[in-house]
């Protein structure tokens, strides 16, 4: 349940980073000429009637909508893509983001990104949010029983659930569709054999399209924090091994009564699914969830020798007192208060959360200096293993449904294909140019006064114009949006997080299984993950001794986990032979 | 009251004081977390936050009221609220009173047992939580104000009480009324309704305050949220992280605590005051219903 | 006897109190009885796109797999509990309280207390949960209070050991105003003669409260007694779903939310539906035993 708002997070609050270096402000120009050029190449291709129709097997599939995909193939390709589109077709939208900006507009209809994205498409849009307070997961099961599908939907669905969905005949299969009515969505795929195998089903078929980001920097956005001026007044060196956090946690605890307080929600107890890596503090060895070792086997976090120590260490913390007790009840909203309030000292929180609190306390002159620092390491000089982060593709999706006719599938994918064009990508990472953005001179975006005088803020001013930090619509996530939304100190943050750590090496891609392996798998793994993230909070606090560890791990044996290692193993092999 | 003796017994006087104290104990316990709200919504954050004891508002203000007032989503919730009362208790009172009618009718009615027992056997026995989720679907009241007044609309167990209040009712009326040519629909509206009039004070109560205090259905058959009731507002406020202030901007916000319990207020107090106006017939009301006869 | 023209002449002779009857008749056919059809997805591997038509049956797999369950013992024990603590401590409460204002002279006294122990009752569960959540908390008003005695911080809600009393104690402080109404009406009705007698025989007032006002609320006590026997199993999963954690899922986790974890959380709709198709068939066991119980005490019961 939680991983579901981590996502949303993900695309929500980094945005992109500003290439730092010119080598990176170069990558990003040069991206996005690339695409521009391609995407003429591609359109025009089409128009030509040159570009090859993807495969006809799709047909054999008995998918709903792979039948449609023959006949179509003839008329369109005349027919260019240009903005907005003059198809007369009203499409809706689920979507399992939260709404725009619900502080300011009572909903979408009044957000002005959403207004300008129906300006700019063409396309009238209704969009279906989560009610307040409502648990995402059951908001989203409870849509699919409904007998009246949106048209699109947009989920953290993992590739397997996509092809169930696909086989019960709820979306279609896009794979045929995709290089004729999404073009630059389809060059953006080709353009890294990763990001097209990284989007295939089992069958090898697309059955969605995903948000994308520009790299690791999107992908992570949860981290460590600490305050440094209470570092400087304890005169105490920044932490890096768990020794010296130990330290500070202690000095924090004697000198100001302030605690390791963290929201359980963003620490997650859990388990990671697709490709989202959790935050875990304990980095340094104890991956919670799947991960790739160095012989390229899939395995089990919670197994590991290294995850029972790094629970080790919380529950002594805890003995101690030096976590604050509240973390494992609190929500976003107590924890910022208790930041504000001097109560914490050392967080584990996210950018846009990091980003907040330096406001609240420069608006209560509180004096607190929160900075984002390293994940702690085991021993000087041992990097970090796995961090908190994504992959390029993330696991946001939107699918259409079948609910659409074959003329409203071709608008839903036009309309998708909207955010992989070079104006679409401009518009949904930063909004209008002139208007909410101007490009300075080395060509790269900067905010006009309308958004950083705004009096909300910069984030939520930003939220207001632009959208991928709503992961409103399908794009490619810009790397200068994190930067530019957040305060500076927090988007450094994300540097201390993802610098010097060995975390690629051990991120699982996103897997394909087969409907079969997604029966048993989902059968087995949901009480599995559920056990996992209630043990772990037992062993914390200490309501369950670490000494029956081994009975757990029996337990979870029990419960299926060999199969499901399996499952996912063979789901890894079948993704390296693709 | 029982007249006592003049003159207490010390040992009288010990009981009463052990008596009194525990009493008081109670309603001290009782009235103090209610208090602790009222007083609370009209207190500043800052004052909530620096206070051990909350026993007075301190930097008193209206603010959070004001600002709780103008809430779109919360004053919308409300008016649904209403709406789910309006429409649900006239269902729910003639549902039960049909079927409390037709319980304690002495006709001779052939189908008159299975009718009952189809009746009683709901009782104990439902569909459960997701067949009953796709039946309503399946009947087209998906996130409409009918999945909130439909499912659940006749008690059972209310039937049984204003069967029970029929029965009480002397049989020597109804005949009288019969030999005069009344029909059954006439009988109950003209001889029995009248004569219940405490039942139907008790049955107001118990579904008016159950559809007010109701969330669950609709946070599973309602997905837009305009159409949300109160209470379902009040949880996103109060246990899901949403902030109410959060319709003031993203920034740190002075009456973000006491808007939640000028909140609470708000929606808690309609229900409340409608108790003094049934309270005379309830006493008598619940017994007849609780105690059958 | 079942003649077709019997059955026409019934309806003929009765057509009005049929057609007052039949708006119920419907109503339970469409909310109570319709859904009870797809109970059969129970036996279902049930997928929304297929539908009840389409899914495939798989027998009775989803009630093995709940008997083998990890958590089938741990959700039956706990449901088991917290009924048994609910008979235990929320049922009586209500009668002390009753006996208690029983023996208060001073009317604006007992009006008071009255009063303030009804009003709970009218605050929703939401409400009452959303207040436990914040005075539980570390430096909620519990722990505010702990520490003006010099007691420890400690966050409530997250040990398994307080769950219990923090589930009660609110139910108490909820319901034992209210459910005293009843109690006390049935004391109104006991007769003044016999205090006065019993005062004649010199017998003291902890005497008469034992053996006059306690026999006196005998029946009404024994009859919601086997009432709530019967629903032993029917615990409301609201509370709860507001109140516990995945910390204290041990001791707090019962039968009903976890249908609800498992069939809206998860989607795992046909196991879903299965475990509350076992809880409703143990149910009517436990009903139809405190009925026959209930008749042989020679009380009227259920049905």
């Amino acid at each position: 349940m939680n991983v579901c708002t981590l996502q949303f997070h993900n695309i929500t609050t980094n945005s992109c980073e500003e290439g730092v270096t010119n080598n990176m402000k170069r990558k990003l120009l040069n991206k996005i000429l690339s695409m521009a050029l391609v995407g003429t190449m591609v359109m025009g291709m089409a128009a030509c009637g040159k570009q090859p129709v993807a495969s006809t097997e799709g047909t054999e599939t008995n998918v709903a909508g792979t039948e449609v995909s023959t006949e179509v193939a003839t008329e369109v390709v005349e027919e260019e893509l240009t903005y907005p589109l003059k198809d007369a077709v009203k499409l809706s939208m689920w979507t399992y983001n939260q709404p725009p900006v619900s502080s300011v507009y009572a909903d979408w209809t009044e957000s002005p990104y959403h207004i300008g994205l129906q300006e700019n498409t063409g396309i009238e849009l209704e969009w279906i949010y989560p009610v307040a307070g409502a648990n995402v997961d059951e908001a989203y099961n409870l849509m699919l029983t409904d007998d009246e599908l949106p048209h699109m939907i947009t989920n953290d669905t993992s590739l397997a659930d996509a092809l169930l969905l696909a086989k019960d005949g709820m979306i279609y299969d896009l794979t045929d569709y995709l290089p004729k009515y999404a073009p630059d969505y389809w060059e953006y795929l080709n353009s890294d054999p990763e990001l097209l195998r990284s989007v295939k089903a089992d069958d090898g078929h697309i059955y969605g399209v995903y948000g994308h980001t520009e790299g690791d920097y999107n992908g992570t956005y949860i981290g460590p924090v600490i305050r440094q001026d209470w570092l400087e007044e304890c005169g105490l060196e920044m932490p890096v091994t768990l020794e010296d956090w130990e330290k500070v946690l202690v000095a924090f605890k004697e000198k100001y009564g302030a605690t390791f307080g963290f929201n359980k929600k963003r620490y997650n107890m859990g388990i990671a699914s697709g490709t989202n890596a959790q935050a875990t503090i304990f980095s340094y060895a104890g991956i919670p969830g799947w991960y790739v070792d160095e012989t390229g086997k899939v395995q089990f976090g919670q197994m590991d020798e290294e995850w029972k120590k790094s629970i080790e260490v919380l529950h002594k913390w805890y003995e101690m007192g030096l976590i604050d007790q509240d973390s494992f009840t609190m929500d976003d909203k107590a924890l910022r208060a208790k930041a504000l309030a001097n109560e914490v000292g050392v967080s584990i929180t996210a950018l846009s959360q990091l980003t907040n609190w330096i406001a609240d306390a420069e608006a209560q002159g509180t004096g607190a200096d929160w900075v984002g620092m390293e994940y702690p390491r085991l021993a000087e000089g041992v990097a970090t293993s796995r961090i908190q982060s994504g992959t390029r593709t993330t696991a946001t999706v939107t699918m259409v449904t079948t609910r659409c006719s074959e003329e409203e599938l071709i608008t839903a994918l036009k309309w998708l294909n909207y955010g992989f064009t070079e104006e679409g990508r401009m518009y949904c990472n930063f909004g209008k140019e002139g208007d909410t953005y101007y490009l300075d001179a080395e060509g790269k975006p900067q905010w006009t006064e309308k958004i950083t005088s705004d009096p909300d803020g910069t984030i939520v001013a930003a939220k207001k114009y632009s959208g991928t930090h709503s992961g409103t619509v399908a794009t490619v996530q810009a790397a200068d949006l994190v930067k530019l939304i957040n305060a500076k100190t927090s988007a450094d943050a994300v540097y201390k997080w993802i610098d010097n750590t060995d975390n690629s090496k051990y991120v699982l891609p996103p897997l394909a299984l087969t409907e079969e392996e997604t029966i048993t798998y989902s059968d087995k793994f949901d009480s599995i993950s559920a056990r996992c993230a209630e043990m772990a909070m037992k062993y914390i606090i200490g309501e369950e001794s670490l000494d029956n560890f081994d009975a757990f791990l029996e337990e979870l044996r029990k419960m299926g986990i060999e199969e499901c290692q399996a499952i996912q193993q063979a789901a890894y092999d079948r993704y390296l032979a693709k | 009251m029982r007249k006592r003796k003049k003159r207490k017994s010390i040992e009288d006087c010990i009981l009463d004081v052990i008596i009194y104290s525990i009493l008081i104990f109670l309603a001290v316990a009782t009235f103090y977390p209610m208090w602790y709200v009222l007083v609370a919504s009209f207190s500043s954050g800052s004052y909530i936050a620096s206070q051990e004891l909350l026993i007075w508002p301190g930097e008193f203000n209206v603010e959070a009221y004001r600002l709780t007032f103008q809430h779109p989503l919360l004053m919308r919730s409300f008016g649904n609220s209403l709406m789910v009362l309006a429409i649900g208790l006239p269902i729910n009172i003639v549902l039960t009173v049909l079927a409390g009618y037709f319980m304690a009718s002495t006709t001779k009615v052939y189908w008159k047992k299975p009718i009952i027992y189809m009746i009683l056997f709901t009782m104990f026995f439902n569909g459960g939580l997701v067949p009953n989720y796709l039946n309503v679907r399946d009947l087209g009241i998906y996130n409409t104000i009918w999945a909130l007044v439909l499912p659940g609309a006749l008690s059972v167990y209310n039937a049984n009480i204003c069967k029970t209040a029929m029965e009480a009712i002397p049989y020597s009326l109804h005949e009288s009324a019969y030999l005069d040519g009344a029909s059954d629909l006439k009988v109950l509206f003209k001889i029995v309704l009248p004569l219940m009039k405490p039942t139907m004070a008790v049955l107001l109560l118990y579904y008016g305050v159950a559809h007010w205090n109701a969330w669950f259905n609709a946070s599973i058959y309602i997905r837009d949220k305009w159409k949300l009731p109160a209470q379902n507002i009040l949880r996103a406020v109060l246990l899901e992280n949403s902030s109410l202030a959060e319709s003031v901007g993203d920034n740190y916000n002075a009456y973000a605590d006491a808007m939640q319990y000028a909140a609470i207020i708000i929606i808690t107090v309609p229900i409340v005051c409608v108790y003094p106006f049934l309270q005379k017939h309830f006493a008598k009301g619940v017994m007849i219903g609780a105690v059958k006869g | 006897m079942l003649s077709y023209k019997t059955i026409v002449k019934d309806f003929k002779k009765n057509k009005l109190i049929y057609l007052m009857i039949l708006p119920v008749v419907v109503y339970l056919i469409l909310f109570c009885y319709k859904p009870m059809y797809g109970i059969i997805i129970a036996f279902q591997r049930f997928r929304p796109g297929l539908g009840i038509e389409g899914s495939p049956w798989i027998g009775l797999d989803n009630f093995v797999r709940f008997f083998k369950d990890i958590n089938f013992w741990r959700v039956v024990r706990n449901t088991f509990t917290i009924s048994f603590l609910n008979i235990l401590f929320t049922f009586p409460a209500p009668i002390l309280l009753a006996l208690l204002l029983n023996e208060v002279q001073c009317s604006w006294f007992k009006r008071t207390v009255q009063t303030i122990t009804y009003l709970p009752h009218f605050i929703a569960m939401v409400v009452v949960c959303g207040l436990i959540h914040q005075f539980c908390q570390s430096d909620g008003l519990i722990n505010d209070i702990v520490a003006f005695f010099g007691g420890e911080r400690a966050n409530l809600l997250i040990q398994t050991k307080m769950f219990y009393p923090i589930y009660i104690i609110s139910g108490i402080w909820k319901e034992i105003g209210w459910s005293s109404i009843i109690y006390l009406a049935t004391l109104a009705g006991i007769d003044q003669e016999q205090y006065e007698a019993a005062k004649i025989d010199g017998a003291s007032r902890l005497q008469q409260m034992r053996y006059i006002t306690f026999p006196g609320l005998m029946p009404t006590i024994s009859m919601l007694l086997i009432l709530k026997m019967g629903q032993v199993l029917n615990i409301g999963m609201e509370k709860i779903l507001l109140l516990y954690t995945e910390l204290t899922y041990d001791v707090a986790d019962v039968i009903s939310t976890y249908v609800y974890r498992k069939g809206l959380l998860d989607a795992d709709y046909s196991y879903s539906t299965a475990i509350g198709l076992f809880n409703s068939i143990v149910n009517i066991v436990f009903l139809v035993s405190a009925n026959k119980i209930s008749k042989k005490l020679g009380q009227s019961g259920l049905f």
